[in-house]
C-alpha cells in the first residue's frame, strides 16, 4: 500500500499536489512499483509510459534529466540517428535547465524535439524515452519554466535503472531476447547462441520445448503475429551445434569451494553451469542413469532428440562439472546425514517432481495390468524398458505429460488413443502446438469428463474406465473454471491401458530428519523464490521440487538464481540478500510491462515465418524429430519482424 | 518454386505493383518515386538506422521506415510532403551535428552520400548542440584509414564485414552519442583487407590509404576490365587520369562479382606503375645482363631459336607460358613453337584434370558456375582453400552455408577459413585426396545417399562401380588418409540426398600424378549425387588458367623441364611469370635452365627467372592491354586497356609476332580483332565493348550422344608421401603467384614469408614462434621464420610459395606437398 503524490502511469492521472499527505494513499487497484528493497522505499519511478512520485521533494526536472542521461548511457545502442543524437541533445538541454543556464529557446526546442525522436526512432528505446519527459512537461510546465535563466543549480538525482523488454521480463530466466533475436537478423548466429546461454544453460533444449511465456508478451502480436522467439533460439543454437562450435563460456578461476547439486535436471544443470563459471567445483548427484531430469525421461524423443540433450550435458561436463549417475540421495549409504559429512561448502536441491498424482478413482491401487502412471510410462519408454502394450489407451489429464503419453503410444503401435480431461479445451494447460500436432496424428479428445472407477477382468487386466460428465462453474484459485460432476452421467470407456497424467509432486523422503528445511503441505521444499535459500543456511533449492510441477525454463531460472546466492554465500556466509539488479527485476515483475491492448502504429507486415514438420504418415511410427529447424532465410526474415522493445525504467530511492 | 503474388499499392498517387514481401522502398523505386535513403545497401540486411526513408501509410498513425515496411494490397503511401521533409532534414541535422567540415580535403568528395543528401534535402544549418567526446583517426591500419570524426555510425561496415566476409572485424563500442565503430580488438585492423568496408562506407570515414589525396573522383576516367590475378573473373573499374591508375573499384550494379573484390584486386594493382617495372629488353653480354633495343633483343632471340632448331629440330625449342597470359597470346605461342611444345608452366595436374573431364563428360572445364555454388545445398571443398585461391567466389560458398543452409564439407590437409563453417571436416593427409574420395563414395553408397532415380535414368555401370566400392579395404584407406571412419560417415551424411551438390576441386586434390584419378572420382561422386550438369567447379588460382588450356598449349610442363634437364632443348622460352620463385618443380627448372643453351624470359618485372636468362623481354600488365581470359566458371572475359603500356614494354602476342617474322613464319594474328580468336577457339560470342560486363559463358555441359554418363573404373589409391614432417605448400589470400610480390600495397599486409608448424612439431625441434628455421628437401635448403598454429595436424606444416626470399616451390616436385626436414637455423 503505497502513497502517490503524482502519477501519470498506466493511463491514469492522479494529481495530489496541494492536497494534504493523508489523502495520498494509492488506490487499491493501481499497480505501481512502490517497493524496491524495503517496503515503500521508492521515492520516484520513471519509465516508458510515464512516471510517479511517492512524495514531493523530488525535482521532476532533475528526474527527467537523470532518465534521459540513463537512456544515453545504458539503453541507446547508438545505431539509429534520432535516438543516438536526439536523446543526447535533449539530455544536455535538461542538464542546462538543471544547472540554471538554459535559455528560453532551449525549453521551446525540447518538446517538439522529443516528439520527433519518439516518432522517428527505430526501436522502443527511442520511441519511449521521450514519453515520460513529455508528460512531465505537460503537467509540471512551471517547474521547467522556473529553471530558465534561474542561475540556480538543482542537484542531480540518482536513478537505479533497468533496461528490459516485455518478452525478457516475461521469461522466468530473463533471457536477453531482443539481443539474441537481433543477432540472428545480423547473421551473427554464434553470438546469438552465446547470448541465450548467458541465462539459459541449454538453448538447443529450450529452443525445442520451452512453453515460451515470452511469446505471450510479444508486442509484435499487437501488430500481426508474435515473433517465433523459441524457434529463433533453436535456429541459432542448432547452427552452433551443426558447426561443432564451442560456446564462449569458460570455467572460472578455481575458488577452492565445493558445491553438491542433487539432481541433474534443468535446475541442477543450470545451477552447476553458473557455479562452474564462477570457479567453484561442482558435483551433481543424479538418481537416474542419464542426466536431464524430466527433459530426458519426461519429454519424448520426437520432441527433444536425446542426442541434443546429451550434447548439452557433455558441454556442461567440459566446464569441469562432475556428474555421478545412478546415485540417488536417500538410498542406503547415501542419505542426508552422509551428504552433510562429505565436505561440501553448499548444497543445491533440484530433485524435481517425479511422483505422479493419484486419480482418486476406485481401483487405482489394485495394480491392474494396463494401469501405469504417465511419468512412469514415459520414463520406461525413454529408458528402453518394456512397458504396457495394447491397442487402446486412455490418458487422463490436460498437460504436456498427457499429450506426450498419447503421442508416444501412437508411435508404439496403439491404434485408438484418447485423452480425457475434466475441463474444456480452452482450459487445457498443454502447449497449443502440441495439442494441434496430437490431433493431426489422430488423438481423440474427450472434454468435460473425469474417471471415477477402474474396471478389470478376473485376471486383473484392465478392461475399461467408468467416467462422469463434468460441467464448468466459477473460476478456482488458478483462474480456471472449476469443474463439477453432473449427477447420473456415468458412462464407460473400454480400454486396454489407463494412464493418469494429472500432475506430479516431489519425493522428499530423503529429507526426513533434515533439520530446518521446511516442507509444505503439497510436499514441496520451502525455499525463497528469489534467492533459493531454504531454512538451513548453505542449503538452497529450486525447480519443481519447490514450485510443484512447472516448466523447464522456470527450473532453469531457479537454478540461475540459486547459483548467484550460493556464489555470494561461498564468498561470505550471510543471510541472502538481493542486489540492485535483482531488486529491479522483482520491481518490474510487480507491474505490467506488456499491454495486449496497446495500439502500435505499424501496418500489418509479413506473417510469422515458418519451418517444416515431418508429415504425419512419416512420423507416426517412429520417434524422429517432428519439427525441423527454420531455414536461415526464414530465420533472418522472422528476426527482422522484432520491434526491439527495450525500455528503460528507473527508481529514485 | 512458388512465385510471390503481386501486391498493388499507391505511392504519392502513383500505382506500384511488386511481389509480396517487397518493401515500400522497393515499390517506390518501381513507381519512380524518390524516397531519400542512406543506410540501405544490397550487400547487407536492412539497417533501417538512418530514418531518412520515413513515410506515411494511410490508416496508420505516425511514420514508418519505407525500407523495412512490407507492402500490403491497397496500401496508400505518402512518400513526400512538408512534414516528411522536415523530419528528413532533422535526421540530416542529427548527422551533421558534429560532422567535421572536411569536404575540401576529404577524398569522398564527389561521391559522398552525406554531401548528396544534404544538398538534396536543402539542409543549411543545425539548430542543436551536443558535446562530442574524443574522436580518433586510425592511421596505423594498413591500406585503410579509419576516421572517427567523419563516421556517421550508420553501421554498414560492421554489417558487411560480418554478413558478407564472415570476418566481423568491426563492432559498435559504447552507447548513445558516445558510440563509436571500433575494431573488435580495439587495435589496428587485422582482417582480410578486402576493402568491402571502404566500398560500402557512404562517407569519408573509411578510406583507401592508397588513394588518399591522390585525385578527385570526378577527374578520373573509368575503364571496365578483368582482374589479372586469380580465376574468379572479377571485373574491375580501373580509375585513371593521364595514363595512370589512381584507384580500383568494381561496379556494384553491373559487374559479375557484384562490386565485391579482394585485397589483390582492390589494392594490388599498383605493380603496373611500380618503379621496378622492366622497361628495357636485356641481353646477356659477358656474363651480365645489359640493356638493349627491341630489335637487338628480338634478333638475339631469333638467332638463339634458329641455332637450336638447326641443332635439334623443332623438338629442341619449347615454351613455358604463364597461366596469366590471355588466350590470344598462348594461342600465338602455340602457333609459333607448336602446340605440343608449348606448356602452361606448373599446371600439368590441372591439364590432366581437364582431360578427364573431356573424356568422361565431353565437356571443357567446370560445369558449375559461381551462381550454382551460391545455390548449392551441399558443397564439397576437396583440396581447395577457396578463400585463398579465389576470394570473391568463396563468398558464394559462405553465403550458401550461412544464408542458404548448405551443408559444407571441407576436405583439406591444413586448416582453412571455410573449415569454421563446415558441417563436416576431413583433414586428410597430404596427397591422399584420392583415397579420401574412395572412402567418401563408399560411405555415401553405404548410407544409401545416392540419387537412385538419376543413376537409373542417366548413367550406367553403377552396379560394377558399387561392387568395387564394397571391395575397398576401409581400414587401409583410413590409415592412408589419416581419417576416422566416423568423420567420413558424417561427411557422407552431409552430402547424401543433396539436390544441388557442388564439388570444388583445388590444388591439394588435383595434385601431381593423382589429378586424373581424383577428377574421375569426383565425377563419379557427382554422378552418384545426381548432378554433373552444374556440379563440378575446378578452382583456378590464375586469371586465365582455364583459358590457357583451351588455347592450344598441349605440352606438359614437367616434360619440357625434363627435356631441358636432359639436355634435349636448345632453346627455352619462358613467357610470363617468375617460375623460379613460384611454381612446382622450381628447382628442376633451375637445373633445366642451366643445361639449356639459350633461355629467354619475358615478364613485367625482371625477377629471379630473368636473372638466369640469356635474353629478357619486358611485357605489359593486364591493365595495359587487350585480350581474353577464361575464368574458373568458364566465362570469357575481355580485357580493355585502361592505361597506355609502359614505354618499352610489349604485350607477349606482339613479341611472338615479331619473332615469327624474323623466323620466316606466318605471324599469328597480331591485331586482336574483337573476340575473333576467342570465337574461333571456343565459339564464345564476342561481347561488344559496351556490354563487356556481361562476359559470355562458354558452352554448357551437354548430355552425351548415347544419353548416359558412365561410372568409371575405381583407381587404386596412391601411397601418400611419408615423412616426419610433411610440408603443404599453398596460397594465402593476400598473394597470388609471384606477381603480387611486386605490389607495395600487398606488402603492407603480407610482406614476410613463413613456415607454419604445429606447436608440438616446433617444440620437438627446439623452435619457437619467430625463430628462423632451415627447411630442406631433395637437396634444396631454404630458411624462413616460424609461426605456430595449433589448428594444424601434428606432422603437417604449411608454407606459402609466393616469396622470393623463401621460394617454397623449390622444395616441391610435381605436387604441392613434400616431406621436408625442419631444424633450427644455428647462428
Amino acid at each position: 500500500m503505497g502513497r502517490i503524490y503524482f502519477s501519470c502511469w498506466g493511463g491514469r492521472l492522479i494529481d495530489n499536489r496541494g492536497k494534504p499527505a493523508e489523502q495520498w494513499a494509492a488506490p487499491a487497484d493501481l499497480k505501481l512499483p512502490f517497493t524496491f528493497k524495503t517496503t515503500d522505499d521508492v521515492r520516484a519511478f520513471m519509465g516508458w509510459d510515464g512516471f510517479f512520485l511517492a512524495a514531493d521533494g523530488v525535482s521532476v526536472v532533475a528526474l527527467c534529466r537523470a532518465y534521459l542521461e540513463a537512456v544515453q548511457r545504458e539503453a541507446s545502442c547508438g545505431e539509429c540517428f534520432p535516438c543516438r543524437v536526439g536523446t543526447r541533445i535533449a539530455a544536455e538541454l535538461l542538464a542546462r535547465l538543471c544547472q540554471g543556464v538554459a535559455v528560453a529557446g532551449d525549453l521551446a526546442q525540447l518538446e517538439p524535439l522529443l516528439a520527433d525522436i519518439a516518432a522517428a526512432s527505430k526501436c522502443q528505446v527511442g520511441q519511449t524515452a521521450p514519453r515520460p519527459v513529455l508528460k512531465a512537461l505537460a503537467h509540471f510546465r512551471d517547474e521547467f519554466a522556473a529553471c530558465v535563466g534561474s542561475g540556480r543549480a538543482i542537484p542531480p538525482v540518482q536513478l537505479v535503472t533497468r533496461v528490459a523488454a516485455p518478452c525478457q521480463e516475461a521469461c522466468p530466466a530473463h533471457l536477453d531476447i531482443p539481443i539474441y533475436v537481433e543477432d540472428v537478423k545480423k547473421r551473427r548466429y554464434l553470438d546469438s547462441s552465446d547470448t541465450a546461454r548467458l541465462n539459459c544453460v541449454m538453448p538447443t533444449v529450450l529452443g525445442r520445448v520451452c512453453v515460451r511465456p515470452c511469446e505471450a508478451h510479444c508486442r509484435r502480436a499487437n501488430v500481426d503475429e508474435p515473433i517465433h522467439i523459441k524457434y529463433l533460439k533453436r535456429f541459432a543454437a542448432d547452427y552452433e551445434k551443426r558447426l561443432g562450435a564451442r560456446p564462449l563460456r569458460r570455467a572460472g578461476a578455481r575458488s577452492g569451494k565445493r558445491v553438491a547439486v542433487i539432481g541433474a535436471g534443468p535446475a541442477g544443470l543450470a545451477c552447476a553451469e553458473k557455479l562452474a563459471q564462477a570457479g567453484h567445483a561442482v558435483v551433481i548427484f543424479e538418481a537416474l542413469a542419464e542426466g536431464g531430469g524430466m527433459a530426458a525421461v519426461g519429454i519424448p524423443d520426437y520432441r527433444l532428440p536425446r542426442e541434443v540433450l546429451r550434447r548439452e550435458i557433455r558441454l556442461i561436463e567440459e566446464l569441469g562439472v562432475e556428474i555421478k549417475y545412478s546415485t540417488r540421495l536417500g538410498d542406503p549409504g547415501f542419505g542426508w546425514a552422509e551428504l552433510q559429512q562429505m565436505g561440501f561448502d553448499a548444497i543445491f536441491l533440484g530433485v524435481g517432481a517425479h511422483n505422479s498424482n493419484k486419480l482418486g478413482a476406485e481401483g487405482e491401487d489394485q495394480a491392474y495390468k494396463g494401469f501405469v502412471h504417465g511419468v512412469a510410462y514415459l520414463r520406461a519408454v525413454a529408458e528402453g524398458r518394456e512397458t504396457v502394450g495394447g491397442k487402446k489407451m486412455v490418458v487422463v489429464g490436460g498437460g504436456n505429460v498427457a499429450i506426450d503419453c498419447v503421442r508416444t503410444a501412437l508411435r508404439l503401435g496403439f491404434d485408438d488413443v484418447h485423452i480425457i480431461y475434466r475441463r474444456s479445451r480452452k482450459e487445457m494447460p498443454a502447449d497449443a502446438v502440441e495439442i494441434a500436432d496430437a490431433e493431426e496424428e489422430g488423438v481423440h479428445f474427450n472434454f468435460l469428463c473425469n474417471p471415477t472407477r477402474l474396471l478389470a477382468d478376473a485376471a486383473g487386466r484392465l478392461t475399461g474406465v467408468e467416467c462422469l460428465r463434468m460441467e464448468l462453474g466459477e473460476p478456482d484459485a488458478s483462474g480456471r473454471r472449476r469443474p463439477s460432476p453432473k449427477a447420473g452421467s456415468e458412462f464407460t470407456i473400454p480400454t486396454d491401458v489407463l494412464i493418469p497424467a494429472i500432475g506430479q509432486s516431489p519425493n522428499l523422503a530423503f529429507l526426513q530428519g533434515a533439520d530446518k528445511i521446511g516442507v509444505s503441505k503439497w510436499s514441496t521444499i520451502v525455499a525463497d523464490g528469489c534467492t533459493g535459500a531454504t531454512g538451513l543456511p548453505g542449503v538452497f533449492s529450486g525447480g519443481d521440487c519447490v514450485t510443484g510441477a512447472a516448466t523447464l525454463i522456470e527450473a532453469v531460472a531457479a537454478g540461475n538464481r540459486a547459483a548467484i546466492s550460493i556464489d555470494r554465500y561461498l564468498l561470505c556466509p550471510a543471510p541472502p540478500e538481493l542486489d540492485d539488479r535483482q531488486c529491479m527485476e522483482r520491481l518490474l515483475a510487480s507491474i505490467k510491462t506488456y499491454d495486449p491492448q496497446e495500439k502500435i502504429a505499424l501496418p500489418k507486415g509479413l506473417p510469422r515465418q515458418g519451418f517444416a514438420h515431418l508429415p504425419v504418415a512419416t512420423r507416426i511410427r517412429n520417434f524422429d524429430e517432428v519439427e525441423m529447424v527454420m531455414s536461415a532465410k526464414n530465420a533472418e526474415t522472422e528476426a527482422a519482424r522484432c520491434l526491439r522493445c527495450f525500455r528503460l525504467a528507473g527508481v529514485v530511492l | 518454386m512458388k512465385t510471390n503474388p503481386t501486391v498493388n499499392l499507391t505511392i504519392d498517387g502513383r500505382p506500384a505493383a511488386v511481389p509480396f514481401g517487397a518493401t515500400i522502398l522497393d515499390a517506390a523505386r518501381e513507381a519512380g518515386v524518390r524516397i531519400p535513403h542512406l543506410c540501405k545497401h544490397p550487400w547487407i540486411h536492412r539497417l533501417a538506422s538512418c530514418r531518412l526513408c520515413l513515410v506515411k501509410v494511410a490508416g496508420v498513425d505516425g511514420v514508418v521506415a519505407a525500407c523495412t515496411t512490407p507492402v500490403a494490397e491497397g496500401m496508400n503511401v505518402t512518400a513526400n510532403d512538408d512534414d516528411l521533409l522536415r523530419r528528413r532534414r532533422q535526421q540530416m541535422q542529427f548527422i551533421l551535428l558534429n560532422h567535421p567540415l572536411d569536404c575540401p580535403v576529404c577524398d569522398k568528395g564527389g561521391e559522398c552520400k552525406l554531401q548528396d543528401l544534404t544538398y538534396e534535402l536543402g539542409v543549411a544549418d543545425v539548430p542543436f548542440r551536443a558535446r562530442i567526446g574524443e574522436q580518433r583517426i586510425d592511421k596505423l591500419s594498413p591500406l585503410i584509414e579509419r576516421n572517427d570524426e567523419r563516421c556517421i555510425r550508420c553501421g554498414r561496415c560492421v554489417a558487411v564485414c560480418e554478413e558478407v566476409q564472415a570476418v566481423g572485424a568491426y563492432k559498435f563500442a559504447g552507447r548513445g552519442y558516445d558510440v563509436r565503430i571500433d575494431t573488435k580488438t580495439g587495435g589496428p585492423l587485422d582482417c582480410e583487407f578486402c576493402g568491402q568496408c571502404v566500398a560500402i562506407c557512404p562517407v569519408g570515414a573509411l578510406l583507401s590509404k592508397q588513394f588518399k589525396h591522390q585525385a578527385r573522383v570526378w577527374e578520373l576516367t573509368h575503364t571496365t576490365t578483368a582482374c589479372g590475378y586469380c580465376g574468379a573473373g572479377c571485373q574491375l573499374e580501373l580509375e585513371t587520369r593521364r595514363g595512370r591508375i589512381f584507384r580500383v573499384e568494381s561496379d556494384r550494379k553491373r559487374s559479375l562479382n557484384h562490386g565485391q573484390l579482394c585485397v589483390r584486386g582492390r589494392f594490388g594493382w599498383d605493380f603496373t606503375h611500380d618503379s621496378r617495372r622492366a622497361a628495357s629488353p636485356l641481353i646477356r653480354r659477358g656474363g651480365e645482363l645489359a640493356p638493349a633495343t627491341w630489335d637487338e633483343a628480338l634478333d638475339a632471340v631469333a638467332d638463339g631459336v634458329r641455332h637450336a632448331l638447326a641443332g635439334g629440330g623443332p623438338e629442341a625449342v619449347a615454351a613455358l607460358a604463364s597461366a596469366r597470359l590471355p588466350v590470344e597470346d598462348i594461342w600465338a605461342l602455340g602457333q609459333l613453337f607448336g602446340a605440343s611444345r608449348t606448356a602452361v608452366a606448373g599446371q600439368d595436374a590441372y591439364a590432366a584434370a581437364l582431360r578427364i573431364v573431356r573424356e568422361r563428360l565431353g565437356h571443357f572445364g567446370s560445369t558449375a558456375t559461381f551462381a550454382d555454388l551460391r545455390e548449392a545445398d551441399a558443397i564439397l571443398l576437396l583440396g581447395s582453400d577457396l578463400a585463398a585461391e579465389m576470394p570473391v567466389p568463396h563468398l558464394a560458398a559462405l553465403a550458401a552455408s550461412r544464408e542458404g543452409d548448405a551443408r559444407l564439407v571441407v576436405a583439406h590437409p591444413t586448416p582453412t577459413k571455410l573449415e569454421r563453417f563446415a558441417t563436416a571436416r576431413l583433414r586428410f593427409r597430404p596427397g591422399a585426396a584420392d583415397a579420401t574420395l574412395l572412402l567418401l563414395l563408399r560411405e555415401l553408397v553405404e548410407q544409401k545417399g545416392q540419387r537412385v532415380d538419376f543413376i537409373m535414368k542417366h548413367t550406367d555401370g553403377f552396379a560394377v562401380f558399387k561392387a568395387g566400392l564394397d571391395r575397398l579395404d576401409v581400414a587401409d584407406l583410413c590409415a592412408r588418409t589419416g581419417l576416422a571412419v566416423d568423420d567420413v560417415r558424417a561427411a557422407a551424411a552431409a552430402l547424401a540426398g543433396a539436390q544441388r551438390p557442388v564439388a570444388v576441386l583445388g590444388p591439394q586434390a588435383l595434385a601431381g600424378a593423382r589429378a586424373s584419378a581424383v577428377t574421375g572420382l569426383a565425377i563419379d561422386l557427382l554422378l552418384a549425387l545426381g548432378n554433373v550438369e552444374t556440379g563440378l567447379l575446378l578452382s583456378a588460382d590464375r586469371c586465365n588458367l582455364a583459358g590457357s588450356m583451351l588455347a592450344g598449349a598441349a605440352g606438359s610442363s614437367a616434360g619440357v623441364i625434363e627435356a631441358g634437364m636432359a639436355g634435349r632443348l636448345g632453346a627455352l622460352f619462358i613467357c610470363g611469370g617468375d617460375p623460379l620463385v613460384y611454381g612446382l618443380g622450381a628447382d628442376q627448372l633451375r637445373k633445366a635452365m642451366e643445361v639449356t643453351g639459350f633461355v629467354v624470359a619475358c615478364d613485367s618485372f625482371a625477377g629471379e627467372t630473368a636473372k638466369k636468362a640469356h635474353v629478357f623481354l619486358p611485357t605489359t600488365t593486364f591493365a595495359e592491354r587487350d585480350g581474353t581470359y577464361v575464368s574458373a566458371e568458364n566465362r570469357a572475359l575481355t580485357l580493355t586497356p585502361a592505361v597506355p603500356p609502359l614505354a618499352g614494354a610489349w604485350p607477349e602476342c606482339k613479341i611472338v609476332g615479331e619473332l615469327a617474322k624474323r623466323l620466316g613464319k606466318p605471324a599469328p594474328a597480331e591485331t586482336l580483332a574483337e573476340g575473333e580468336i576467342a570465337h574461333s577457339l571456343f565459339g564464345a560470342a564476342a561481347a561488344p565493348r559496351e556490354a563487356r560486363h556481361l562476359a559470355a559463358f562458354l558452352p554448357r555441359l551437354k548430355m552425351p550422344a548415347d544419353g548416359k554418363f558412365h561410372f568409371g573404373e575405381l583407381p587404386v589409391a596412391a601411397e601418400p608421401p611419408h615423412g616426419d614432417l610433411l610440408l603443404v605448400v599453398g596460397p594465402i589470400f593476400q598473394h597470388n603467384g609471384s606477381l603480387s610480390g611486386w605490389s607495395k600495397a600487398i606488402a603492407q599486409v603480407a610482406a614476410a614469408p613463413f613456415i607454419e608448424l604445429h606447436p608440438a612439431d616446433a617444440v620437438r625441434r627446439g623452435l619457437r614462434a619467430g625463430d628462423r628455421a632451415r627447411v630442406a628437401a631433395d637437396g634444396v635448403e631454404l630458411t624462413a621464420a616460424v609461426r605456430l598454429n595449433d589448428a594444424l595436424t601434428p606432422g603437417v606444416a604449411f608454407a606459402p610459395p609466393h616469396f622470393a626470399a623463401f621460394p617454397a616451390g623449390r622444395l616441391l616436385r610435381d605436387a604441392p606437398y613434400a616431406a621436408v626436414t625442419v631444424a633450427k637455423q644455428s647462428g
